[in-house]
């Protein structure tokens, strides 16, 4: 960087402390902080309600998954997940067939977080 | 934060910024009672004894001591020092002209771009202003809250 633009910038950066300080406490007392806090404030919340929502429908998803793997009707459709028995125990991040896609993974693609592999997608 | 660095810091990289410091504080011809202050608590973190750092102050040679900040590789070591220059030349309300050609020369000869070095300086001065707010609306000092 040139010199002079340098040590400009650097000088520009220097405003009187106490002026600073001032127009800081100025800023946190003004009517927008406190509006826009609280407007974050009532977005985090929503957020961490949403998300616990989406937690739920993820355990949701979870329970359905075990509840079909584990039914005796779908038995033979789920040969290609390897179930050994009516009564398995479902573990999430087993790798379940051979094209290595975890329960857990399943469940994701269902919500559409990641990509589906080709051999799994509805024509 | 600040007190972590100096942990990692070799005896002699410690002798080279406290030298470092000299040179900044010498750089505008005049010495502060702040600038003192700082440099009697910096050696006390290092550790330095005061005979030690009276003849640091007695033997301060600007090109000699600049020279020294080539000495100083690790690049996070290299921030610190700036950091810690940055917070003296602004300890005081005034940044002179000898001070910033200072500051810069020492940032250069350890290779941190100037853009890093501006970026230090911004962090620096912002601390110490949310610092003091900090403490007015805390109570701890006058001031208008």
């Amino acid at each position: 960087m040139d010199n002079i633009k340098l040590e400009n910038t650097i000088k520009a950066q220097k405003i009187p402390f106490d002026q600073a300080v001032e127009k800081k406490l100025a800023y946190l007392k003004s009517d927008d902080v406190f509006s826009s806090d609280g407007d974050e404030y009532i977005s985090v919340f929503k957020n961490l309600i949403s998300s616990e929502k989406i937690n739920r429908e993820e355990g949701e998803l979870a329970a359905a998954f075990q509840s079909l793997i584990s039914s005796p009707e779908t038995k033979s459709m789920t040969q290609n997940v390897g179930v050994s028995g009516s009564t398995h125990q479902v573990e999430p991040h087993r790798r379940t067939d051979e094209h290595k896609m975890t329960i857990a993974e399943r469940i994701a693609a269902l919500r559409g977080a990641i990509n589906v592999p080709p051999e799994y997608r509805r024509s | 934060m600040a007190e972590e660095y100096i942990q990692e810091l070799s005896h002699e990289e410690k002798m080279i910024f406290l030298k470092l410091f000299c040179v900044l504080i010498k750089a505008d011809g005049k010495i502060e009672s702040d600038e003192v202050a700082f440099l009697k608590e910096i050696s006390k973190r290092y550790g330095i004894d005061n005979n030690v750092m009276v003849d640091i102050i007695k033997n301060t040679n600007t090109v000699q001591y600049i020279a020294e900040a080539k000495k100083i590789t690790n690049r996070s070591h290299a921030l610190e020092l700036l950091r810690e220059l940055c917070f003296l030349a602004n300890v005081d309300d005034s940044l002179h002209d000898n001070e910033l050609h200072t500051l810069i020369e020492i940032s250069r000869a350890m290779n941190i771009e100037d853009e890093k070095l501006i970026l230090i300086n911004r962090f620096v001065l912002d601390v110490a202003i949310l610092e003091k707010t900090g403490r007015i609306i805390m109570e701890k000092e006058n001031g208008q809250y």
